[in-house]
């Protein structure tokens, strides 16, 4: 318990668990998206995501290999994001398609299953392609250090936190001022009358995929980074932790993923000070089932329980 | 009442029934028949897929190259039959029963990690078919009296003192113990701390972390704290060097110190980049330089335990050349009993060195070594240190 009174640590495990956090939310909003308007899980929203960061891979490892990225190493990486994020979106379309649009009208099991199996699909097509083998991101740019005092703030923790804080925000602001989000929020409130008053109903179901991949995919190439480390299994344990942001903000609910994300993020950081490091997963799933029991409809609220 | 006493009566002779046709079988050895014209396969269990494939792809090349170079036995020809056994118990157990029902399998190379092996010999132990470790280190493997278990590489007890000793000499006092709860990384982790507490020196802390986590931040953090000196951590190199880089990253300046588990020029030097500089491994003496260029001109880099896996499988080979007798009908017959005094009872000039095996059928005189990473004229290696 010492650990809690020194404001150092505490600041430097705020810093870590922001990061991870910025991550969280930003897969926990495609969840979220798909769910607010087809009321279904998107179970193969991890392998998406694990799919982007594969894209951003490739491109780095071939812009270092020919030496491009010594000379402009800004220019490669937002390179890696444009590419990742192309994939990603092609993919969610894709997936959207040939998937989930064919069961739209079934029962609501029906597109879960689905879901299920593409996600199978997509880790096993990438196991094969990869040889199950992990895949290390090239360092692109050195890593530099913020310290003040004892602290050390990586340049990289405090890039994916901005990264994601303003991503999240265009994404806001795209919801809220753009014709394209307000016709979202239209098919998100009744479906049936947005169709009546002329919205194309499937194009804006696209997009909303588009959108939550290429989230997903930027978050992919932000772990690339950043852990260095890839493989095939990379969007299993992320995409799970980050349907668990998604519940506990709200799940349908746009901030309410991101305050989950980082709020699942911080709680993970923190509670390594109180208790030993194995049960960091614990306390991400404990807090599930404890929002859960006092608070159903998530932390702010909106659709969730009756549906799935 | 009575017709109760009747019902137990019953379930006695029923579990005593059980009991009796496999007391018979455990004393039955008996033979494999190789028949004319059927090749003899070499079984091989290690991780051909997934986070620590290269190490297990490493082993299949150097069990792959002894059975090329054999090529054949009395006129049979020998084939390696890997397969992929995911370093984990339940994979491990479906191979094993695999290899053990094949009747042309003469022995296996594997398994590549303790916790396959540990299940796996014991069903191996059922079938009375011999295996020969190149890379599971765990003590129990050889403390339960296995007969037909062996292996080439050291066991963890040797490697954590080999550490221990090193810590002990440099005179670090503040130790912080990790291990990935793997049977692997957690009974190493365990040897080292016995080690260096016998030795009056005091472990600041110990935590386990989950294999296949990337985020090791927060526990790290938690770890600078107690201002450590060094850093132990029992386990593999996809977790060792996350640690590594995100050591460099929370700011922790303490030496870091892995086992034979981050011995892997791939996945530990290169990935690691210049974060896993003057990291300290343990591993066993450099195996016969000849040997290595042979090996590289062939597979590439010489990872980690191609060279154990090469004596394994040669072991294995040398043995059922000894005691495998040819029938007139052009079939060999192996004494499965014979076959493994035979390896109990081997001394072998091995690429690594002399191999003989106790009565546990651990190696005899098998030296761990510690190696420091470096970086010399703009190549990074693992330089072995002064001992």
């Amino acid at each position: 318990m010492e650990y809690l009174l020194n404001p150092e640590i505490l600041i430097a495990q705020i810093i870590n668990g922001l990061t991870i956090g910025g991550i969280y939310a930003l897969i926990a909003l495609g969840y979220t998206l798909v769910y607010g308007i087809l009321f279904m899980i998107n179970f193969a929203h991890g392998e998406i995501f694990m799919f982007g960061s594969f894209g951003g891979f490739a491109v780095l490892t071939f812009l270092s290999n020919n030496g491009f990225s010594a000379s402009h190493p800004t220019l490669s990486i937002l390179c890696a994001f444009v590419v990742a994020i192309i994939i990603a979106s092609s993919l969610g379309a894709l997936l959207e398609r040939v998937a989930y649009r064919p069961l739209r009208d079934a029962p609501r099991l029906s597109p879960l299953i689905s879901a299920i199996g593409v996600s199978i699909f997509l880790q096993n097509a990438m196991m094969l392609f990869t040889k199950g083998r992990m895949q290390v991101y090239p360092d692109i740019i050195p890593e530099n250090f913020i310290e003040i005092g004892w602290l050390s703030i990586s340049c990289f923790q405090i890039s994916i936190i901005l990264g994601s804080l303003l991503l999240m925000a265009g994404l806001y602001a795209f919801i809220h001022k753009t014709k394209t989000g307000k016709a979202m929020r239209a098919v998100a409130e009744n479906r049936e009358a947005a169709f009546l008053m002329g919205i194309d109903v499937n194009r804006i179901i696209t997009i909303t995929f588009i959108i939550g991949s290429a989230l997903a995919a930027a978050a992919g190439v932000m772990v690339g980074i950043y852990y260095t480390q890839i493989n095939h299994m990379m969007g299993f344990i992320p995409g799970i932790k980050a349907f668990t942001a998604a519940v506990l903000g709200g799940i349908g609910n746009v901030p309410g993923a991101m305050l989950g994300g980082f709020f699942l993020g911080l709680a993970e950081a923190l509670g390594v000070l109180v208790m030993p490091a194995q049960y960091k997963d614990l306390i991400a799933f404990g807090l599930l089932i404890l929002v859960l029991i006092i608070r159903p409809k998530g932390i702010l609220g909106e659709v969730v329980s009756e549906r799935v | 009442m009575n017709q109760k006493k009747n019902q137990w009566y019953c379930l006695l002779v029923i579990i005593s029934l059980f009991f009796i046709p496999r007391l018979g079988y455990a004393d039955k050895w008996g033979s494999i028949i190789i028949p004319a014209g059927k090749p003899i396969q070499i079984g091989l269990g290690s991780m051909l897929s997934g986070d620590y494939a290269s190490m297990g792809i490493d082993i299949k090349n150097g069990a792959e190259m002894a059975v090329l170079e054999k090529k054949s036995i009395l006129g049979h020809p020998v084939i390696l039959q890997a397969e992929d056994d995911g370093c984990g118990g339940p994979t491990s157990v479906a191979i094993a029963e695999k290899m053990c029902n094949n009747p042309l399998v003469v022995g296996v190379v594997g398994y590549m990690c303790s916790g396959g092996s540990k299940p796996a010999s014991d069903i191996h132990n059922k079938y009375k078919v011999l295996m020969i470790s190149p890379s599971s280190t765990a003590m129990e493997l050889t403390s339960r009296g296995i007969p037909v278990f062996f292996r080439t590489c050291w066991n963890d007890a040797t490697q954590a003192r080999c550490a221990a000793d090193f810590v002990i000499k440099n005179n670090w006092k503040k130790i912080v113990v990790l291990h990935d709860k793997s049977d692997y990384g957690q009974s190493l982790a365990h040897d080292f701390m016995n080690h260096i507490s016998k030795n009056g020196l005091k472990i600041l802390a110990t935590e386990g972390l989950t294999r296949g986590d990337k985020d090791f931040t927060p526990i790290l953090t938690k770890i600078k704290f107690m201002r450590p000196e060094l850093i132990y951590f029992g386990g593999m190199a996809a977790e060792g060097v996350l640690l590594a880089r995100q050591m460099k990253r929370t700011g922790i300046r303490a030496y870091f110190m892995s086992d034979d588990g981050c011995y892997t020029v791939k996945d530990f030097i290169q990935a690691g980049g210049r974060a896993t500089n003057g990291c300290y491994v343990t591993y066993a003496k450099k195996p016969d330089a000849q040997w290595v260029k042979r090996f590289e001109s062939c597979y590439g880099h010489c990872q980690t335990f191609s060279p154990q896996a090469y004596d394994a499988t040669n072991i294995l080979l040398e043995a059922v050349t000894q005691t495998a007798k040819k029938q007139t009908d052009g079939s060999l017959i192996i004494d499965k009993k014979v076959l493994r005094d035979e390896v109990a009872g081997i001394r072998y000039k091995g690429i690594t060195g002399e191999i003989a095996f106790n009565s546990h059928g651990d190696r005899t005189g098998s030296v761990v070594v510690i190696y420091k990473v470096v970086e010399e004229n703009g190549k990074r290696f693992f330089k072995q240190f002064a001992h």
